[in-house]
């Protein structure tokens, strides 16, 4: 045998040389080898696949296991629900509720109807003509939202669960709803400057929503649960539940119909003397608490995107302006604080007089006068308040400024608040020496002035105003953020005196301003600001022998000038009655004072 | 070296007791029937009731666990749909007692506001100030009466879409 196959391969290349077309012959094959060869090819796929088979029922069972498990396993947040803002009464101000976004796969509305045989229209048609009342639009504009070609539209957002189950209730395919949470402001626009609102993503965005959102927000948790193929829970699977915790109440001072009131006052008072805006603030003179602090253009949250952006603020407290005339009661009470002056210190008033190199006149032209202090406040007069102020450092008369709270925030707890603007005493050169002592030469925003005449009305000493009164607990009860920080400013014998001053500065059978029934102190004041417009404004507080209430009412952006007992003295004589009113303070029964105004 | 052959002992046949007739015949007496094992039966029977009513007991339990597990999502579904109820509801009673809705019903009937309150002090039942009848009480001639519509219109929640007529176009 070895001897032919050595001879074959000896021969062969000799024969194909030779040109022959010889096959070349079949070599005889091994079995052995074959077989061996074909036993490992199978021992290596079984090796393989019990390899693999051990890895998926040995090893990774679990991990397959689980695959299942998530597969069947739902995730769902549970939104916190973020806390209602409520009135000092415990009215609903402002609350979340359930809302739906209605949606539409459009490719699908085409089956509707489509297998009914009594039907005599099918697909979109039919199904606009069902959905149009139920959504309160035409059948034409329905039609058209339910044609085309996308598989997710949004038909109308933040429609009410009664609506969404007539539009689910009608069958029509393609059509769903996801529930979302909407923020609604049952009383619109009363209150809507403090509330603020939110935006559609649930971000707060402007008021107390913003300032007290930690408190208002609550956190969401989420449920864990296998759910069946009919949606209901698994009883054997596994749960896991992480509950949401809901954001507090939050219970402002305001009281929901005052705000009401006040808000109709000065949008009166601003249309009647043609103004461009105006705020009134009333406050609790003992507490600070801020029944009602409202803004003439305001907004209705509901639908904040109506007004302009500058119009979403607070102007009580984001505008600033020179006070005016209710300044000198600061200049006044410095005084008589100091000792430099008494309620019947005289002075001679000229209608013009120059201080060393600038001219100070009063407002309006008369002849010399002899005045007393209080005279002298009675009548509003420019020369005698400078005069007064003359006998006191401009140091001094900085720092009563400063304690009576202005040029520093009233920290009332809502964005957006100027501080307003009291240069150092150093920086008062020229004209600004003078001017500070009747209120111009500085800024202030209308709840710090308010707030800082209301010192007067509390035995001297200042209580920073809040809007915000604390959380509600459970019970009912009102948790307190905490009390607010009180400066001694004057003593209280000089607020009396000042408080005096005030009332005899109300004529009763005159002014616009008295409040039938009531002893009334105030002072109005009016300012020209550098654009050409004027502020005009009246602050004062009631009853005048013991001050329960500070109203002030503030008319901005006047073209011409008007004394502010004459464009918010009426206003807030309106306020101050229903303030009275509203918090059941009965007149007390004294007659406003008379003082001696000329000597 | 231990020997391993065992010494055997020849076979010993039991000797047999030599039949005598002469020895007396054993007293017989009559007994009971011995008690059998007896049938299995029973033991069968009670272990498949045990298997059947383990069996019965884990069906009605899983059966029980997944009907109260429709009944829970059935109750969920109640308590959304009664919640939404409630929420609708306060809606309602929150629109109608806004001071804008209270002023409109207040002047449908008639009434206007007061503008100079008495009081009665109930210590010595004397009544501070003077009030006047309705029709005496005129508005504040230095205030305009800006209309309510302007100053502080209803929330623009309720009567958004105007071309709404309900649910049934009941309204249209």
């Amino acid at each position: 045998m070895s001897t032919s196959r050595s001879e074959r391969a000896g021969r062969g290349p000799g024969g194909q040389r030779g040109g022959g077309h010889r096959i070349p012959r079949a070599r005889i094959g091994e079995p052995a080898v074959r077989h061996r060869l074909l036993l490992c090819m199978i021992m290596v796929a079984v090796l393989a696949l019990s390899g693999r088979l051990v890895w998926v029922q040995g090893l990774d069972a679990s991990a397959r296991a689980q695959e299942a498990i998530e597969q069947r396993t739902v995730t769902r947040s549970i939104p916190a629900l973020r806390g209602d803002i409520v009135d000092r009464h415990g009215t609903t101000l402002a609350s979340s509720v359930q809302r739906y976004d209605l949606w539409v796969n459009q490719m699908q509305v085409d089956q509707y109807l489509q297998n009914s045989r009594s039907a005599e229209e099918t697909g979109v048609p039919a199904a606009a003509a069902e959905l149009a009342p139920v959504l309160g639009w035409s059948v034409s504009d329905t039609e058209e939202a339910l044609t085309g070609d996308r598989g997710f539209v949004y038909l109308l957002k933040n429609v009410e669960p009664a609506v969404r189950d007539a539009a689910l209730a009608l069958e029509i395919p393609g059509i769903g709803a996801d529930p979302v949470a909407d923020r609604i402001y049952p009383a619109g626009s009363v209150g809507g400057n403090i509330l603020g609102f939110v935006g559609d993503d649930g971000a707060a965005l402007a008021g107390t929503e913003l300032s007290f959102d930690d408190t208002l927000r609550g956190t969401d948790g989420k449920t864990q649960y296998e759910r069946g193929a009919g949606g209901q829970i698994i009883p054997t699977g596994k749960r896991e539940t992480t509950d949401a915790v809901d954001g507090s109440d939050l219970v402002l001072t305001i009281d929901r119909d005052l705000q009401w009131k006040a808000q109709q006052i000065v949008a009166g008072a601003v249309e009647d003397v043609g103004g461009s805006g105006g705020s009134a603030v009333a406050l609790n003179a003992r507490t600070g608490e801020v029944l009602a602090l409202a803004d003439y253009p305001s907004y209705d949250p509901n639908d904040f995107g109506a007004v302009d952006d500058e119009d979403r603020g607070n102007r009580s407290i984001s505008k600033v302006f020179e006070p005016g005339s209710t300044g000198k009661l600061f200049t006044i009470a410095a005084a008589l604080e100091e000792g430099t002056a008494q309620v019947d210190s005289q002075y001679e008033i000229p209608y013009e007089t120059s201080f060393d190199g600038h001219r100070i006149k009063d407002a309006r032209y008369h002849e010399d006068q002899r005045l007393t202090l209080a005279g002298v406040l009675s009548n509003s007069s420019n020369v005698g308040t400078v005069q007064i102020s003359e006998e006191m450092e401009p140091q001094i008369r900085h720092d009563y400024l400063t304690a009576f709270g202005l040029g520093q925030p009233t920290g009332v707890g809502l964005p957006g608040e100027s501080a307003g603007i009291v240069h150092p005493a150093e920086d008062w050169t020229g004209r600004t020496r003078y001017t500070t002592a009747f209120g111009q030469g500085y800024s202030v925003n209308a709840l710090q002035m308010t707030s800082a005449v209301g010192t007067f009305a509390n035995q001297g000493v200042r209580v920073d105003p809040r809007v915000v009164a604390g959380t509600r607990e459970d019970d009912g009860s009102v948790r307190p953020l905490g009390e607010p920080a009180s400066t001694r400013v004057v003593s209280a014998e000089t607020a009396e005196t000042v408080a005096e001053l005030m009332d005899n500065n109300i004529d009763e059978e005159e002014s616009g301003a008295a409040v039938t029934g009531y002893a009334t102190a105030g002072k109005s004041g009016t300012a020209q600001v550098p654009g050409g417009t004027y502020t005009a404004s009246f602050i004062g507080f009631a009853p005048a022998d013991d001050p329960e209430i500070v109203v002030g009412v503030f008319v901005f952006g006047l073209n011409s000038f008007i004394s502010g007992s004459r464009a918010a003295g009426p206003a807030f004589s309106e306020l101050m009655a229903f303030t009275l009113q509203n918090q059941g303070i009965a007149p007390t029964g004294t007659p406003g004072r008379e003082l001696e105004n000329e000597w | 070296m231990a020997s391993t052959s065992a010494v055997r002992s020849p076979a010993v046949r039991p000797l047999r007791a030599p039949k005598t007739s002469a020895a007396p015949r054993p007293k017989l007496t009559v007994l009971a029937a011995p008690k059998t094992s007896g049938s299995s039966m029973p033991f069968t029977l009670l272990c498949t009731l045990i298997v059947t009513a383990t069996l019965a007991a884990l069906l009605y339990m899983n059966i029980q666990m997944s009907d109260t597990s429709y009944e829970i999502t059935r109750l969920q579904s109640q308590s959304q749909r009664l919640t939404e109820e409630k929420q609708a509801l306060a809606e309602t009673d929150e629109r109608l007692g806004t001071p804008q809705e209270l002023e409109r019903q207040a002047r449908e009937h008639g009434m206007v506001p007061v503008s100079e309150p008495a009081y009665i002090d109930l210590d010595t039942g004397e009544v501070l100030g003077q009030t006047a009848p309705s029709e005496q009480t005129a508005p504040n001639p230095e205030l305009a009466q800006a209309p309510a519509e302007v100053a502080v219109p209803p929330a623009q929640i309720y009567d958004e879409p105007t071309a709404y007529h309900g649910m049934g176009n009941e309204g249209a």
